[in-house]
């Protein structure tokens, strides 16, 4: 009974639910999913992760090319990361040019680690205006159902934790590169920023919202924390937020925030011992 | 590896219902290949205007950029257009396309990692997705890849067996000829011994096709128990957390 009153009347069927302040797969309004993270599970790739956030599920690769540094920044090398959301993840995609939502992602997340500052490209440098890493970071989504963006973002932080780059001599003379393939260095990551969404439905703020909820609510939002400071807000649009409602998400996703961390030290650091 | 054979299946895992989203779906992994497939509802076929009277199986097979020693491209390649095909021609024999007419099926693949036997492994997957996504089907359709250099024939090959066994070389130093080489991929609906596709690269002499194709046919029918257990755990899974609901 339940399934047919859902399929007539999805918003009803989510308001008598969240009257209640439950939700129909029995989280309370402000409980997170479990989060599952899986290291180094791509022996092709020099650095990888995967991140489970309920059933969202994320797989980050990282290649590392050598290249020639830019001449206006001759001393710094390159991060790119692209986000793809195949038609393999969700009915919501079609195969073709990827979607907006995928650009969109992938322009925030480019746009978060250069402000946030997390890595310094200038380790990347190998010889200043001859030689440097170019890491390509290719984020793919293998189930969606809701916080993408929050996933990405772990699994990339995650990633670049792993990254393991040989150690490379260069001969600029004949243009000789020789890889040291006993010497693994890894990168340093500055700081580790975190999000967490929210959906807005009606006058309620639902925490870490699934696919489902996320079509149904009237709006997004994305707080970005670093060191217990704000980072990054992302709202596309939907409906108005008040003043305390948007202090207590950024409160929420603080505290949140310190558990992701250790979860990701704790991955990290099971694979350097 | 002269003279080496082997000719039993390897360790192989499989699971189906791994992307919630997707009607059906199935993860498979041999040796370090990983690879994932998910199949949706039957949509009506795109920018087509005349009717057809079979259904249609849409198959996008895809390397993701990290799984290949060399970084891949996002635009599909030539290779991920062929394997495409071939998953496609494989599945069509299985599938009663006359059940949903002027619909097509989306099947898509997803490498995450490639050492070797990546395309067998897709339609052994694509097949278990397509059966859990309650597609009709005649039969269970397995695959398997031997790769042959001379004398010596490996069953689901590695990425560096499958490159050993792509290279020609002579007879002897005294030979023009081409020793036997090759790889050779065969999907079978099991149940009547019916070959839905058979790829094939390289030079064999028809001796060694023989022999190989035998050793194929036996290949996919050893997986058939596999695939039918991973159905029915996922059967009697859902009929569980059904009845606790």
């Amino acid at each position: 009974m339940a399934k047919q009153f859902k399929s007539l009347h999805p918003t009803k069927f989510y308001r008598d639910y969240l009257n209640h302040d439950i939700r129909p797969d029995g989280r309370l309004i402000s409980k997170f999913r479990p989060v599952i993270i899986n290291i180094g599970s791509i022996a092709t790739a020099d650095g990888s992760a995967l991140v489970r956030i309920g059933k969202t599920t994320v797989i980050c690769g990282i290649k590392a090319e050598l290249c020639p540094p830019k001449s206006e920044r001759p001393n710094e090398g390159f991060l790119i990361c692209n986000v793809d959301l195949p038609p393999l993840c969700s009915s919501k995609f079609r195969p073709g040019p990827p979607s907006d939502l995928a650009q969109i992602t992938t322009r925030f997340l480019a746009d978060l680690i250069l402000n946030s500052a997390c890595i310094d490209l200038k380790d990347l440098c190998i010889v200043k205006e001859k030689l440097v890493w170019c890491l390509y970071a290719d984020i793919i989504c293998l189930d969606h159902d809701g916080c993408i963006i929050d996933a990405c973002l772990l699994v990339l932080l995650t990633a670049l934790k792993t990254v393991r780059l040989p150690g490379v001599e260069y001969d600029a003379a004949i243009d000789k590169k020789t890889i040291n393939e006993d010497e693994q260095k890894s990168l340093s990551i500055y700081n580790t920023p975190v999000s967490t969404t929210y959906a807005m439905f009606e006058d309620k703020v639902i925490t870490d919202p699934t696919a489902e909820e996320e079509e149904i609510s009237s709006g997004l939002l994305t707080i970005v924390v670093k060191n217990k400071e704000l980072c990054s807000i992302h709202k596309p649009g939907g409906s108005p937020l008040s003043e305390e409602k948007l202090y207590d998400c950024i409160s929420e996703t603080i505290n949140h925030a310190d558990l992701l961390i250790t979860l990701i030290n704790t991955a990290v650091a099971e694979q350097n011992d | 590896m002269e003279g080496k054979q082997r000719s039993n299946v390897k360790f192989v895992f499989l699971k189906c219902g791994v992307v919630s989203q997707a009607k059906g779906s199935a993860y498979f992994e041999v040796d370090n290949t990983k690879l994932i497939v998910s199949v949706y509802d039957p949509r009506e076929i795109p920018k087509k205007t005349d009717y057809s009277s079979k259904g249609e199986l849409f198959c996008i097979f895809k390397y993701a950029p990290f799984s290949c020693p060399n970084r891949r491209a996002h635009q599909p390649d030539a290779d991920e257009k062929q394997h495409s095909a071939i998953v496609k021609r494989a599945l069509e024999s299985a599938v009663c396309r006359h059940e949903f007419p002027n619909f097509q099926v989306d099947v898509y693949i997803l490498v995450l990692e490639n050492d070797g036997s990546a395309l067998s492994g897709a339609i052994t997957a694509a097949g278990i997705a397509l059966a859990q996504a309650g597609i009709p089907m005649y039969d269970t359709i397995t695959a398997a890849t031997l790769a042959i250099q001379g004398t010596t024939k490996l069953l689901d090959p590695t990425l560096e067996e499958e490159t050993l066994c792509t290279v020609a070389t002579h007879k002897s130093d005294t030979e023009i000829d081409y020793d036997s080489h090759g790889i050779i991929v065969l999907a079978m609906l099991s149940t009547h011994e019916q070959i839905s596709e058979f790829y094939q690269l390289g030079n064999l002499d028809l001796e060694t096709l023989n022999e190989s194709v035998n050793i194929l046919m036996n290949a996919a029918k050893d997986i058939v128990p596999l695939v039918e257990k991973c159905l029915v755990d996922y059967v009697t899974k859902t009929l569980k957390s059904n009845a606790e609901s």
